[in-house]
């Protein structure tokens, strides 16, 4: 019988800053147009060169390490990494090894099920390389070098090796992916390259404790990517321990072939190159003050885990729900700014996540574009609420809502509006019924699921503009009665 | 052959002074070898400045945009330079007029400037001898007349040795006084600018146009007191507050018998004039060397990486990245520069990093706190620049190690990046000229320069 096995994953993510200027130098950080235009001697490495340092950057890179919760090293400093590879104009990567900018963090996240923790182990800052692109599949055939994306502030985030599932890395992933959203420090798009992942995975036979190898898995373009990968790569060590061939796995790096979905081995660690760190001469040591830290520690900038506490404890909203309604900040903003016009919180939730999302989705447009405001929104749902509008009035507006017209206006001018009076109600309410006189009697006789049937009838005649809370109390109220 | 500083210039016309140094140029270099190019002159235009038409020559290593910047090294050949060194910008703004671009050693790597791929100089003095280095060619071209001044790096020694070696003037001020943008790196964490020159005035003069805060340059810095020198003050009250360290004896560094006969006749002198000389026993000077040739060479390794035929100069056409690599790397660097890639790369290699590149680190930060402790009884310190005469060319290429202690007396001030400046003192019995060096604390260049220019005025 096979023993249980539990697999020990990390996750070493790496998030391109979105600076005005490059990490070291003052070239504009924009690389998606013609190449080799936002260049300059130092991310070229030209001889004599030096660094600069980007202040920007390093705010950004406090923010998230404060939202990751990590300790702020106050005595902060740059390390060469040395390599040799054609992107990497200097030969040595700019880094933080020894002493990076935060260390032993703890992120606190959430699922749309639960809420999770993690550790951070640390978090620095480093330069991307330049971009090669290779002339057709053939490397033979030449690469060139475009150096827009060199010296790109990156910085990366190493998580302790405690995540327990695919999903729970997923997770983790998706709610850092928001945190740096909010922030408003990165894209994090994986599409584009702002945001990559490596995992570390291995199987141990005792919980706690880590087992004497570890596999790092490059190459991982999508979190659906992350998520197979993990589940491939488990199953495949899995399988190689319970053949009694454990002693075969050993500190790999293998990439995710996403099109056969699978693993393949690319080199073993144990020949990786030595990268001979030593400090960086040109950027003297950097000495945190403690002002600074006490600024970011009481930075108010909304976080997506302080959206979540307060959608879930304040405004009582069910996790899942929040956890949709805190995808985007413009969203929960919206929301907490609709909050102030009606405390009908749930309903809030379901008209965004409902129909304005899908009218914007339509449209092609996300929430800023909208010109829907919150106090619209509000008063909208409280006219629902008191029977001065329906439901099902809006839903057919919102296309036009979206676009900022007013209700009250549209009501009027396209002659719709709610028929609640009880006259004009009861009247036409017997209209119908005067219409279906077997499924009067058999109501009447006790077939009382039939109410479903009249209002439905009821809405169609009066085109949806019956609030069917008062239609369904006056079609009761006559049915009971018993009149004609 | 005349000594020319920038006094001798003033007054004259731009095409006097033109004439003056294409003449020289003409008659001296061809023997000297001193510039590996001397610029067309004729196209400089009248300059406006505090250093107006000062003529002044450039090492091979410091940038100037347009212009091949070659570290003389068959690696850069061909390299143009595609921005100007932070140091040239300040001299042009004032006026001054560049000569051209001297040789030197390798990437600054040696001091002999025999280890130049192109060729190799002789001292002015005597054209068997070498000029020192690694900015010999700057040091020849000061002492022969074909220039005013000139730029040097000092990484270990490297502008004070050639100066001493060429009976001229040579400062290495405190690490950050000038900038090192455009300067091409060797040691980042020891490399400093220095200038060559025939007066202590001139030396002044140019560090206060060339000192400033780069922006570009996190390691430099304003000196004020620097900025604002105009002309030195001559006055005795800088010998009645100045204390002056001198050794008794050279423990651990192989001295020759001239320079310690001339270095104890400068402080037999230094007492005459009541001045007040205290013995001292400078710590650590014998770790120097060794300490100097494993953190140079760590940063050397990394700082030279770049130079692999993929991005510009010299490259050899392969079709691999690790051949280009291999090849170019193989034919464009000299011998002296691979051992130090060699050595640097060792020095700071798992299994090897914490026994030599860490422990010559934690030697470094004693080494400053001892300094700094010692600086704190006296203010200045006395030595010779270097412990032997010139020597032959020849004579210690094939030694390198011998070479080495050609700087035992100089890295150690690069090492806790303190001021220095080397001072023509003497000549040894053939009428080669002996230098000696004289240091203070970090920052106090100013002093510095004050306390030797009122001193070299007291001893003639």
């Amino acid at each position: 019988m096979s023993k249980e096995l539990f697999p020990v994953i990390g996750l070493e993510v790496h998030l391109q800053l979105k600076t005005e200027k490059k990490m070291f130098c003052n070239c504009k950080n924009s690389f998606e147009n013609k190449p080799n235009i936002n260049i300059c001697p130092v991310c070229t490495g030209q001889p004599g060169a030096m660094p600069l340092m980007n202040r920007q950057a390093l705010r950004f890179a406090g923010e998230m390490a404060n939202a990751l919760n990590c300790k702020i090293n106050m005595f902060m400093r740059f390390d060469r990494k040395n390599y040799f590879y054609p992107d990497c104009p200097k030969n040595y990567q700019i880094t933080q090894h020894d002493f990076p900018l935060g260390y032993d963090g703890e992120f606190f996240f959430f699922s749309e099920k639960r809420q999770y923790r993690i550790k951070i182990q640390r978090v620095q800052m480093e330069e991307d390389s330049a971009k090669l692109n290779h002339i057709g599949d053939d490397l033979s055939a030449g690469s060139f070098i475009d150096y827009n994306r060199s010296g790109v502030p990156l910085l990366e985030i190493v998580t302790g090796p405690d995540f327990e599932d695919a999903e729970a890395a997923c997770a983790y992933l998706e709610f850092l992916k928001r945190t740096a959203k909010y922030l408003e420090i990165s894209d994090c798009s994986m599409e584009k390259g702002s945001l990559r992942v490596d995992t570390n995975i291995s199987l141990t036979g005792q919980k706690g404790s880590l087992p004497g190898y570890k596999v790092e898995i490059k190459n991982l373009n999508s979190f659906i990517a992350v998520k197979n990968a993990i589940e491939y790569e488990m199953e495949r060590q899995r399988g190689i321990i319970n053949s009694g061939n454990s002693s075969s796995l050993c500190d790999e790096t293998r990439l995710w072939d996403a099109a056969n979905k699978k693993t393949l081995g690319m080199r073993k660690k144990e020949t990786e190159s030595d990268y001979r760190y030593f400090p960086e001469p040109d950027i003297p040591p950097l000495f945190i003050q403690d002002k600074n830290i006490s600024e970011l520690k009481e930075s108010t900038k909304l976080t997506p885990f302080f959206a979540m506490n307060q959608l879930i404890n304040t405004f009582k909203i069910e996790i899942g729900d929040a956890y949709v309604i805190t995808a985007e900040k413009q969203f929960y903003e919206f929301f907490t700014e609709t909050s102030k016009y009606t405390s009908q919180y749930k309903k809030i939730v379901n008209w965004l996540t409902g129909d304005v999302l899908f009218n914007l989705r339509k449209k092609g447009i996300d929430l800023s574009g909208s010109k829907l405001t919150p106090k619209e929104l509000g008063g909208i749902i409280e006219r629902i609420e008191s029977g001065a509008l329906t439901g099902k009035i809006v839903k057919e507006l919102m296309p036009e809502l979206i676009e900022g017209a007013s209700v009250d206006k549209l009501v009027e001018k396209k002659g719709i509006k709610p028929i609640s009076s009880g006259g004009e109600l009861d009247s036409l309410i017997r209209g119908i019924l005067k219409k279906h006189p077997e499924e009067v009697k058999a109501y009447r006789n006790g077939k009382t699921g039939l109410i479903g049937f009249f209002m439905g009838e009821v809405m169609k005649g009066t085109k949806g503009q019956a609030e069917p809370r008062r239609a369904k109390e006056a079609l009761l109220k006559i049915l009971e009665n018993k009149e004609e | 052959m005349k000594k020319l500083t920038i006094d001798s210039f003033r007054g004259k016309s731009v095409d006097e002074i033109k004439k003056t140094i294409k003449k020289n140029i003409s008659a001296a270099d061809p023997k000297i070898n001193a510039y590996l190019e001397a610029f067309d002159i004729d196209k400089f235009e009248q300059g406006k400045g505090l250093l107006a038409n000062i003529p002044f020559a450039v090492k091979d290593n410091i940038l100037i945009k347009g212009m091949i910047s070659s570290c003389a090294s068959r690696m850069l050949a061909d390299y143009k330079a595609p921005y100007s060194a932070f140091v040239i910008e300040k001299l042009l703004s004032e006026g001054a007029m560049i000569t051209g671009r001297t040789n030197m050693d390798e990437f600054a790597m040696g001091s002999s400037t025999e280890n130049s791929a192109f060729m190799t100089t002789k001292n002015p003095l005597n054209e068997e001898y070498v000029p020192g280095g690694s900015s010999g060619g700057s040091a020849a071209a000061v002492a022969s007349g074909m220039c005013a001044f000139a730029l040097g790096s000092d990484t270990g020694g490297s502008v004070r040795q050639p100066a001493a070696f060429c009976g001229i003037y040579g400062y290495k001020p405190t690490y950050g006084v000038f900038s090192r943008r455009g300067l091409v790196a060797y040691c980042s964490s020891f490399d400093q600018i220095g200038v060559l020159a025939n007066s202590i005035e001139d030396i002044a003069m140019v560090s206060s146009v060339m000192n400033d805060k780069d922006p570009y340059d996190l390691t430099s810095y304003l000196d004020r007191e620097l900025k604002e020198l105009g002309k030195i003050k001559y006055t005795d009250s800088v010998f009645k507050s100045g204390i002056i360290g001198v050794v008794n004896t050279f423990e651990g560094i192989p001295v020759s018998p001239e320079i310690e006969a001339s270095y104890k006749k400068l402080v037999g002198e230094l007492r005459k004039m009541n001045l007040e000389v205290v013995n001292i026993s400078p710590p650590f000077l014998e770790y120097a060397i060794p300490l100097y040739y494993v953190l140079s060479a760590a940063e050397a390794a990394s700082n030279l990486a770049r130079f692999d035929g993929v991005k510009y100069a010299f490259n050899k056409r392969s079709a691999s990245y690790q051949k280009l690599l291999m090849k170019t790397r193989g034919e464009g660097f000299g011998r002296e520069v691979k051992r130090r890639i060699m050595l640097g790369t060792f020095v700071t290699s798992s299994g090897y990093k914490d026994e030599f590149y860490k422990k010559a680190n934690r030697l470094r930060t004693n080494m400053k706190k001892s300094y700094d402790a010692l600086f704190s009884n006296i203010d200045y310190m006395l030595l010779p620049t270097t412990p032997t005469p010139p020597f032959k060319l020849g004579e210690k290429i094939d030694d390198p190690v011998a070479m080495y202690y050609s700087d035992a007396f100089t890295t150690f001030a690069n090492i806790i990046g303190i001021p220095a400046l080397s001072i023509p003192y003497d000549t040894d019995p053939k009428g080669l000229p002996i230098g000696m060096q004289v240091l203070s604390n970090v920052k106090r260049d100013v002093d510095l320069l004050t306390f030797c220019a009122n001193l070299v005025r007291k001893l003639k």
